[in-house]
């Protein structure tokens, strides 16, 4: 496993252009699965969200431009994760148990702390789901607070504040997990 | 809360991010994408779809070029040849008329002159041109534009 910084699979300026249904799986479903995961809390219902939105795009007839497909993905699968989370408040089940976040591999700590990993799942879980959202925006797709605003339609502030006050909940949850950094 | 304050939070914050960042969220298993490609009937076929409907829309433009062309060639002929018939074309220099030019004095005036009198229409190949000699042919020509008439009265 790589320690790239999570993408939204946004490609490049020479990329191909056109692409079929297969290529726009593996131009976006990595970037699109981690954040669905992240919104969701829960890499099982990620599935169904990044399925859902695929499936649905099959059948479209959307703009075959990958930019224009990779757009269209980000706020299908934004829509989708949030419905299934509706759909979860009405209907709590418990989820399949998987892991919601691996280890980065680091030359410096090769060991991975299972008990922090499974810590910072739970404290992740805690959040609220646009609390969670704006976490994987900042800290895995590397993006600004504006380009966060932009992505999920709220005013700068209302972005930034959110990250605060998630990183602030994180840190009371962690605990001494935290302060160890 | 002091700027003291916020520095400390600030600090303690980076602390979180650190630990966030020890981590990625996971990946998406592998069978995902065969389940997806799978559920979407007819996704392995879009490009092919995709190519014929490309090459479709070239034959179509393809057979609109030819089609202009072919009208454009058509409407010069029929112009072309509507025009020799009303007599409103280029003038036809038959050999009758290069005689009576070369009669007239050759490559000046009277050829000027016949060139003139045959755009004027009733000089035109055909029926109408009297096919009898020369010498009739130039009287034709001087009385279509009148030069017989002056040299009679003279």
């Amino acid at each position: 496993m790589d320690d790239r910084p999570v993408t939204n699979g946004l490609p490049g300026p020479h990329d191909d252009l056109r692409l079929n249904l297969a290529e726009a799986y593996d131009a976006c479903a990595e970037g699109l699965f981690r954040y669905a995961g992240i919104l969701l809390a829960d890499p099982a219902a990620a599935e169904e969200a990044v399925q859902q939105v695929f499936v649905k795009l099959a059948g479209s007839g959307r703009p075959r431009d990958i930019r224009a497909v990779a757009a269209y993905l980000r706020r299908a699968v934004r829509n989708e994760c949030y419905r299934l989370l509706q759909r979860r408040s009405r209907d709590r089940q418990a989820g399949r148990q998987r892991a919601l976040l691996v280890a980065v591999p680091n030359s410096t700590r090769p060991e991975v702390d299972e008990a922090l990993r499974a810590a910072l799942e739970r404290a992740i879980k805690s959040l609220a789901p646009e609390q969670r959202e704006v976490v994987h925006m900042k800290v895995y797709e590397r993006m600004t607070f504006r380009q966060i605003a932009e992505a999920t339609a709220v005013p700068l502030n209302t972005a930034a504040s959110r990250y605060r006050y998630a990183l602030l909940r994180l840190r009371e949850l962690l605990g001494p997990y935290a302060e160890e950094q | 809360m002091t700027k003291a304050d916020d520095s400390a939070d600030l600090g303690r914050l980076e602390g979180v991010e650190r630990v966030l960042e020890r981590f990625r969220p996971a990946g998406p298993p592998a069978e995902l994408r065969a389940r997806i490609l799978a559920a979407a009937p007819g996704a392995a076929q879009q490009r092919p779809r995709r190519r014929l409907a490309v090459w479709l829309w070239r034959a179509g433009v393809a057979a609109g070029l030819l089609a202009a062309v072919s009208l454009s060639l058509a409407a010069d002929h029929i112009s072309t040849r509507i025009a020799a018939q009303i007599g409103t074309g280029p003038p036809v220099w038959t050999q009758n008329a290069e005689q009576a030019a070369q009669l007239l004095d050759g490559d000046g005036w009277g050829r000027q002159y016949l060139a003139a009198a045959l755009r004027a229409g009733p000089l035109r190949p055909g029926p109408a041109w009297p096919a009898t000699g020369i010498k009739d042919d130039m009287l034709y020509l001087m009385r279509q534009t009148g030069a017989h008439d002056e040299q009679s009265a003279n």
